[in-house]
């Protein structure tokens, strides 16, 4: 397990370099100068020389890659094109409403999930696993951006049940001081009823509509989990024993099958922050995704650089992650079937 | 070997019947190609005055299309936008312009002058060059006779009607709305509302629900909007506009007076006036103020500070000096100041800020800005909150309301609606049209709106064909459906234009008649039926 | 054997997904064909409408804010839809399909440095790689939205021929075709690849129906074809602003026409995977 771990981290450590070298090759490739767009056409050669200098434009590619990891690597990607602030601290900023998101949406997901997959698999051909079925096409044929829009048009507008923008502390939860930007999480961890059931108000229609893409995976994962494990010689002698159903299906059927559905879930990643680019932009979510397509349709170079490269580690780092877990999980793995 | 043929044979059927889904697209190009092919250009970004530039385009070129052009649109991205019109590299693009100082020259001068008609730098981007507008304008520079300055404005407007280097569209509204008992809060044709004057009905905090947090509160390097709504609160100009009027009153400064060349003008500012850190407002304080803008070596011109406005309007200061007693403050002026010279020192760039707190560096300046305004900063939480407290010893006399608070939500609907609940939020501005109609029909809501200072045009090229033959320009400007622009690209609220300078501007000539009238099946037919004309007289097949 | 073999096609119609999958996407080309006999051009504006007016009279579905017929644009909308869907699966399969044939074949160093490629690649969210593709591109037009789309696409396909190259390049007519001394180019073009033609295919076939969702997302996120341009992705963004307003029908036909298309084009592709490979589940 541990030469496994080792041989995994070895592997992630290349695979960002890599990926941390496409990013700056695409951006720094972009057509047209940042220095001219930000200083204007009235600008001195002195003021246009140090604006390339912070901006790292300046000298052989890869020094300049260089100087760019440096940074990375401190979370320094320089400020803003627009607006000068650190982006750094705007991506730590913006990067709790897309984890809370992402962790609700997948949370959804995961529970409606299993628990549509499993009753489908133990009765074939009913209604219900007409459901799952018609779930999981759908869930990967319909655009979640639109979903999005239907929701808020249907649940925002129409019913008037739920809200369907705003993510700010004053939008949650007015009067409440938060220390973090978590802020479903923290009004959680600090028992603060109302704030919470605020955040939770605020977050469902997002989290819905982004829950879907996983959700069709998942649903489908499970059902055939499900069924292998069902055809397993255990469960035959457990129930030859006169071990109760529910029993069998409980605690063995069930725990056997979701190791691969947990799995599935964790590496659903990618697919999830795809779709939260999407889904941030229909209800305006402060998170990495707005501040990532806002920044490619201004050219707005270090923002993008550090939007990309975010959102490549976390998903290089998550799906190590759950590689990790599953080897750890599931000892008949640990031999080594996948190399 | 046998099984194989018969698996690749149905790998291949599989994909040529998947290509040939394709087929259905063949021929599916357009109809025959017409002589006038021009582009279109226009920002992707929401100005003020064109807060959908995609809508104002797609009508533009509707109407265009209707006369036998063919048109591709094409949006880009802010900057580089701005630096392919200033170079000429266009010829159409979609404009628009807001006033630095509310007066003819800002507009006409800017826009449609030769002098500012130079490749790379142009704000003249239909690069029109008539010497007959430039010299009304250059003569109406010089004077400060009122009523001679009104002349010869009307006279150039009425030059560029016909000459029609541009079309103006629409002149944008400035909006907002808040809850009754903030009494009367009116819209500013050049500020945004003044909170000095607003009565404190409740609990003494008025709480502004914007769109989007301020970008640095120094006010001699701010730009956006966000941030001098804030600015203007917390600071003083040496002359402010009167409320809802583009006339100056005295503010900092009690008066003034200039020599006969208008070259040296010296301020007397006000009495025992104190900084909110308890320094004193004196005349060393208030050159400070400019000189840090114009001065490159000067302690507090930041280095990434940019000082925009400064940069584009106080060219003509050669310095600015004090005075012979401590609260004297000299102008001294390269050539003579233009007629809005007073004007400018009422724009939100020219506060006075403290010294002492400017000496602290960038950081202080920008984001815990301390000035001798009605309100003092008290704290920013960035993304989410400013929060102001009362000048309970601001020198105007302690305004009604002790806290006000700027908050931020994004979402316009979302806006207009906390406003309707009354949820956080007692003003609100910049509101989506199709939120409008429930904010008039609440009897416990007031929604004031007044034309802004500024106005959206379409530039034509003059300098590239089809657009360097004058009939080709006049008939766009008859086509142009304006009517529609204002009714399907800004739901209604905004003005048709008849002018280059909008209504509220010193020097709009108001006897200018619409060139055609839309607004009928008649009069639009009509107008193309002119427009046409003009086109094939110029020798352009227009398309029947 | 060959009796079992014979018939994917009769597979195929027996497949009650694949059947549905087949109508939807016969209806999809139906109406990429039809829109010449659309009632309006798909840039053509009612003069008499100023903001969005409700299906009936002229216009089947309505209009939009600007006086667009959404049922005409609609039908164009297909055109667009089937074009940038198949154009970008074809770009992709050129690329990708090379790449795969030879990193599983050659093997080795070949193989290695191929698949790290692909891995980094496969290291980025899609979203997140075609938003910056399209941005490199900087023009707003449906090829932009091709080529972004298309390079996403291509290391899954790669991935995907090298996996099944690495499955047929052990059986035992290719390493007859090897002892027989035809050269490895040969192979690979006349023994091999033949015969992965039929999981290249249900790549393909899937592939269009995630092209199809790709463009429109990129379409959404403003970074595809001008607004005056009917793709159905552009009309939903136009659309968005009435998701809160009174006229909230006008994005429902273009999100319907975007899941029905990709729904087509899945459950056809699931058909064809049954048909052609009778082990899979």
């Amino acid at each position: 397990m541990l030469v496994y771990t080792i041989r995994r981290l070895l592997f992630a450590v290349p695979l960002l370099l890599a990926a941390s070298f496409l990013v700056f090759a695409i951006v720094t490739s972009f057509p047209g100068d940042p220095c001219r767009e930000k200083l204007g056409q009235a600008t001195t050669p002195e003021a246009l020389a140090k604006c390339r200098k912070d901006l790292n434009l300046d000298g052989p590619f890869l020094e300049r890659f260089g100087t760019f990891l440096g940074g990375a690597v401190k979370l320094d990607f320089g400020h803003d094109l627009r607006t000068d602030e650190d982006v750094g601290d705007v991506v730590l900023r913006r990067l709790p409403p897309t984890i809370e998101l992402a962790v609700v949406a997948l949370g959804i997901a995961f529970l409606l999930g299993s628990w549509l997959g499993t009753r489908s698999a133990l009765r074939p051909g009913t209604w219900l696993d007409m459901v799952g079925q018609i779930v999981s096409s759908l869930g990967v044929s319909i655009p979640v951006f639109w979903l999005g829009m239907m929701l808020i048009a249907v649940f925002g507008v129409w019913l008037d049940w739920l809200p369907f923008g705003g993510w700010s502390s004053v939008d949650v939860a007015p009067g409440t001081t938060f220390h973090t930007d978590f802020l479903l999480f923290e009004s959680l961890v600090r028992l603060k009823g109302a704030a919470f059931l605020g955040a939770l108000k605020h977050i469902a229609l997002p989290a819905l509509a982004l829950s879907t893409i996983p959700l069709a995976t998942i649903t489908r994962m499970t059902r055939s989990a499900v069924l292998e494990e069902l055809g397993r010689d255990y469960v035959t002698t457990a129930r030859a024993k006169g071990l109760p159903e529910r029993r069998v299906i409980g605690r063995h059927v069930r725990r056997n099958a979701l190791i691969p559905v947990v799995t599935i879930t964790g590496l659903q990643l990618g697919t999830l922050l795809s779709g939260a680019v999407l889904t941030e932009t229909v209800f305006s979510w402060p998170g990495m995704g707005t501040y990532m397509v806002n920044a490619a349709d201004q050219r707005n170079y270090p923002v993008l650089m550090a939007c990309m490269l975010l959102f490549v580690v976390i998903f290089v780092v998550v799906n190590l992650v759950v590689d990790l877990l599953y080897h750890w999980i599931d000892p008949r793995l640990r031999t080594g079937l996948s190399s | 070997m046998h099984a194989r043929s018969v698996d690749s044979r149905a790998g291949w059927l599989g994909l040529v019947a998947l290509l040939a889904l394709a087929l259905p697209l063949v021929g599916c190009g357009e109809d025959g190609g017409k002589h006038l092919k021009v582009v279109l250009q226009h920002g992707n970004n929401s100005r003020p005055y064109m807060p959908w530039p995609v809508d104002v385009a797609k009508q533009v070129a509707a109407s265009l299309e209707e006369i036998g052009f063919e048109v591709e649109v094409r949006p880009e991205e802010w900057s580089s936008y701005l630096e392919a019109v200033q170079n000429g590299r266009h010829q159409m693009a979609l404009l628009g312009w807001s006033a630095d100082v509310p007066d003819a020259d800002n507009f006409l001068y800017v826009l449609l002058d030769k002098d500012n008609a130079r490749l790379g730098s142009a704000n003249n981007i239909s690069f029109y060059t008539s010497e007959e507008v430039h010299e009304l304008l250059i003569k109406a520079r010089r004077t400060d006779d009122a009523p001679e300055r009104e002349r010869l404005y009307a006279k150039a407007q009425q030059l560029i009607l016909r000459d029609a280097p541009m079309v103006p569209l629409v002149y944008g509204e400035k909006m907002i709305a808040f809850r009754t008992p903030f009494g009367q809060i009116g819209v500013e044709p050049v500020n945004h509302p003044q909170l000095r004057s607003v009565p404190s009905p409740k609990d003494g905090t008025l709480v502004y629900l914007r769109g989007a947090d301020s970008v640095k509160l120094d006010p001699g390097d701010s730009t956006d909007g966000e941030s001098s709504k804030v600015i203007e609160q917390v600071y003083d100009t040496l002359l402010r506009f009167k409320p809802g009027s583009i006339e100056v009153e005295p503010s900092l400064a009690a008066s003034w007076d200039h020599d006969e060349a208008r070259t040296l003008w010296t301020f007397h500012i006000r009495d025992g006036v104190r900084f909110h850190d308890g320094t004193p407002c004196d005349g060393a304080a208030v050159v400070n103020a400019f000189e840090r803008q114009r001065d490159p070596t000067h302690p507090h011109h930041y280095d990434d500070a940019e000082f925009a406005y400064w940069k584009d309007l106080f060219g003509f200061v050669e310095r600015v000096e004090p005075g012979e007693g401590p609260l004297d403050v000299v102008f001294r002026l390269t050539e003579p100041a233009p007629p809005f010279f007073l004007a400018m020192l009422a724009a939100f760039n020219t506060s006075i800020p403290s010294p002492a707190n400017l000496d602290q560096g960038p950081q202080a300046a920008r984001r815990s800005p301390v000035g001798t305004g009605p309100f003092r900063f008290t704290s920013w939480d960035p993304g989410v909150e400013i929060r102001l407290e009362r000048n309970d010893d601001w020198w105007g006399g302690k305004p009604a309301l002790e806290t006000v608070r700027f908050l931020v939500s994004a979402d316009p609907t979302v806006r207009s609606r906390r406003l309707l609940s009354a949820e956080q939020a007692d003003l609100i501005d910049n509101i989506a049209p199709q939120t409008l109609d429930p904010l008039e029909a609440a009897s416990d809501i007031v929604v004031v709106r007044e034309p802004g200072l500024n106005m959206a045009y379409l530039a034509m090229n003059t300098t590239k064909a089809p657009f360097d033959d004058v009939r080709v320009r006049q008939a766009v400007q008859l086509a142009i459906d304006k009517t529609r622009i204002v009714r399907a690209a800004y739901q209604g609220v905004a003005q048709e234009a008849t002018s280059p300078v909008p209504p509220t501007v010193f020097g709009h000539n108001a006897a200018l008649q619409p060139v055609a009238d839309h607004s009928t099946p008649e009069g639009h037919a009509k107008a193309i039926a002119a427009a046409k004309k003009l086109l094939r007289e110029a020798g352009y097949d227009t398309g029947d | 054997m060959t009796g079992r073999r014979a018939g994917p096609l009769r597979r195929l119609l027996r497949d009650k997904g694949a059947l549905v999958g087949l109508v939807l996407v016969g209806l999809v080309v139906l109406m990429a064909a039809g829109a010449n006999l659309a009632p309006w051009g798909p840039k053509e504006i009612d003069r008499s409408v100023y903001e969005p007016v409700p299906p009936g009279g002229n216009h089947p579905l309505g209009t939009d804010g600007t006086g667009y017929d959404v049922f005409s644009r609609l039908l164009y909308g297909a055109r667009i839809s089937l074009m940038t869907g198949l154009a970008s699966v074809v770009l992709a399969l050129l690329v990708g399909v090379p790449l795969g044939a030879i990193s599983g074949y050659a093997g080795g160093k070949v193989d290695t440095v191929l698949m790290r490629i692909v891995d980094v690649m496969l290291a980025f969210p899609s979203v997140v790689l075609a938003i910056a593709i399209a941005a490199l591109l900087d023009a707003r037009t449906v090829g932009t939205v091709i080529v972004a789309v298309a390079v996403v696409a291509v290391p899954t396909v790669a991935r995907q021929v090298r996996a099944s190259v690495l499955q047929v390049r052990g059986l035992e007519y290719v390493t007859a075709a090897r002892a027989m001394g035809f050269s490895p180019q040969r192979i690979l073009v006349r023994q091999v690849l033949p015969n992965c033609l039929a999981p290249i295919l249900v790549l393909a076939t899937l592939g269009v129906g995630h092209a199809i969702l790709a463009a429109a997302g990129l379409s959404f996120l403003g970074l595809g074809p001008e607004a005056r341009v009917a793709e159905w992705g552009v009309m939903l963004k136009d659309g968005y602003r009435y998701a809160t307003g009174r006229e909230q029908w006008v994005i429902v036909p273009p999100g319907v026409a975007i899941a029905i298309t990709v729904l087509g084009f899945n459950l056809l592709g699931d058909g064809l995977r049954r048909a052609l490979d009778p082990r899979a589940k």
